[in-house]
């Protein structure tokens, strides 16, 4: 429900990080301009923030039930990191108080140009409290489960020179009356402006009282894997699980790197069931891409106990509830004893129906 | 440090400033590019920008696997490559690997720019049969993902092997299963040709993961 979003999300371009009114944002991305020759970085960057950003929602649409996923902030700055590395973005998201931080480099390999962007989670309390941590609950005990990760890497984005070119020429992006890819309008003013919607290759975008269309230059493939999985990620984390199951499916299923697509394949399972239905299926896929991941086998335990706690009937909950224990098992050497995952897993179980057997071994 | 002008450069520079480091902490591992002068500047350049590849990859790839910080540290020294260089260096330090990266090219085209690779592990060698690997890389943009991949599992690879020998029986095995896990889906997207050069690697990795049970007990 593109159309509404302006009015619960903000999207600003800062060449400062001070002075943002955070009080109404729940979930806050940062996009510090990509490292690169001259201004193809700030560019890539700048487009590809406009794309996560109109891509948020803060309900579904229809809304029967009256959600509201609270907003989501979309800041970047003009400002390159000084060094393009996980610590220093870290180090501008922290010093911005921004949850997530976008960054990333493009820079010459042999006769074109690679773009490399990063997601990492620069706040994990925030991210935690909020809907990163996923949480279920049996008479009074909790079990947690955060990301598979702290920092996505994406697929590189091979930029040919003509589209390199593209972008380098963009020193003013025109502003256009209607879908051009060029035009005599305005320049876009890239201290202040709000994308509005995007649609195909085209953002609208508002700046001071006129309205817009931007053309946006395609990058590549994976261009779309960068918007969709930030995209999953925020919604994700703002509880809006049926964006996000839909979303990280489209990066699973997308040509993306083995990596982030088998991450995103684990969180759209884990939407599934977070949304009420049984993301169990789409868990054990992911177990059977890749068996030595010790966190999808954390994310189907809980999902077979999610779904098993919603069984009316003993026998099938006592069915769910012993195969998570037969996959806990199979897993058990992975684990240190005094992790407290295990624990609270065992006494979750314990509460469940299962009986102790030898020190920490819990059978059902 | 004061901001780099040309980010092509900054890695190259600070490889070669890192001469005079002071002391190391304990979690720093060290990776050493050993590469004669390139004959041209064309390859150079390629040398250049596989340098910046391994490195930029590789600093927040054991981050992501570690349960506590460690760091990967470049030195690159330009000088030949005689039979004994690759060990030496990488006894200097606690080392991941050295490797001997020569740089050819025709100067008519960049996209000629091939980096062939000897990369010595020592004893991290783990599964492999013999501590040498030997591998090529063409520098062209749509050969990136596979020679940053191809790079990253080696990483990946001897660090698992370092972590597995500190491991003591019964002791878990996830800290040395989790890089392992990764550098096997980074196997998947590599090209035809690399696989083939990685091959004794990629063998090795499917075994370790096998020994230390990564995928579950039966």
């Amino acid at each position: 429900m593109r159309s509404i979003m302006p009015l619960l999300t903000t999207f600003s371009l800062l060449t400062t990080l001070v002075a943002v009114d955070l009080a109404h944002a729940d979930v806050r991305l940062l996009v510090p301009a990509f490292d690169g020759p001259s201004s193809l970085g700030e560019n890539v960057s700048t487009f590809l923030a406009m794309q996560i950003w109109t891509g948020l929602r803060s309900h579904p649409t229809p809304n029967p039930l009256g959600l509201d996923f609270g907003s989501g902030e979309v800041d970047w700055s003009r400002d390159a990191l000084a060094e393009p590395t996980e610590e220093y973005a870290l180090a501008a998201a922290h010093s911005a108080k921004r949850d997530l931080v976008l960054w990333g480099s493009a820079f010459r390999f042999g006769s074109g140009v690679v773009v490399q962007a990063y997601l990492s989670v620069a706040d994990e309390t925030s991210i935690s409290n909020s809907g990163g941590k996923w949480s279920i609950k049996n008479e009074g005990l909790d079990l947690d489960l955060f990301l598979p990760d702290r920092n996505f890497s994406f697929s590189p984005m091979i930029l040919p020179d003509t589209v390199t070119r593209k972008y380098l020429e963009l020193e003013k992006i025109p502003l256009c009356t209607s879908k051009e890819k060029s035009c005599e309008g305005p320049p876009l003013n890239r201290i202040s402006f709000k994308a509005l919607v995007q649609e195909g290759d085209y953002a609208l975008i508002q700046q001071n009282n006129a309205k817009g269309w931007v053309y946006i230059p395609n990058l590549s493939e994976a261009r779309g894997e960068v918007v969709n999985f930030s995209n999953a990620l925020i919604a994700y984390v703002r509880g809006d699980f049926q964006q996000s199951e839909r979303r990280f499916s489209q990066v699973a299923s997308s040509a993306a790197d083995s990596q982030i697509r088998f991450d995103a394949l684990v969180l759209a399972g884990i939407s599934q069931t977070r949304l009420g239905n049984d993301g169990t299926s789409v868990l054990r896929k992911a177990l059977e891409i890749n068996p030595y991941s010790r966190y999808v086998v954390q994310a189907l335990i809980m999902s077979d106990l999610t779904v098993a706690l919603r069984r009316s009937s003993h026998y099938e909950r006592a069915e769910a509830i012993a195969d998570a224990a037969r996959l806990f098992r199979s897993y058990r050497h992975l684990f240190d004893a005094n992790e407290v995952w295990i624990d609270s897993l065992s006494n979750f179980m314990l509460r469940s129906g299962c009986s102790r057997t030898s020190g920490p071994q819990v059978s059902c | 440090m004061r901001r780099c002008v040309y980010r092509l450069l900054c890695p190259i520079l600070l490889i070669f400033s890192a001469g005079h480091v002071t002391a190391d902490p304990a979690d720093n591992r060290y990776v050493f590019i050993i590469s004669p002068k390139p004959p041209s500047d064309i390859a150079k350049q390629g040398l250049d920008a596989w340098v910046l590849m391994l490195s930029n990859n590789s600093r927040s790839l054991l981050q992501d696997v570690a349960n506590r910080p460690v760091s990967v540290v470049f030195r690159l020294h330009e000088g030949l490559l005689e039979n004994d260089t690759l060990e030496s260096w990488w006894k200097t330090q606690r080392s991941l690997f050295a490797v001997g990266a020569v740089a050819v090219s025709n100067n008519e085209d960049k996209d000629s720019t091939y980096i062939d690779s000897d990369v010595f592990l020592g004893d991290l060698k783990g599964d492999l049969e013999r501590p040498y690997l030997h591998f090529g890389q063409a520098i062209r943009p749509n050969g990136y993902q596979s020679s940053r991949d191809a790079l990253a599992i080696l990483t990946l690879y001897t660090y698992s092997v370092d972590l597995t020998k500190g491991l003591k029986a019964g002791d878990n095995p996830h800290a040395a299963c989790l890089p392992l896990q990764k550098a096997n889906l980074y196997e998947r997207d590599l090209d035809a040709a690399t696989a083939a050069g990685l091959k004794p690697l990629l063998t090795a990795i499917r075994s370790g993961l096998d020994r230390l049970a990564c995928g579950g007990k039966p």
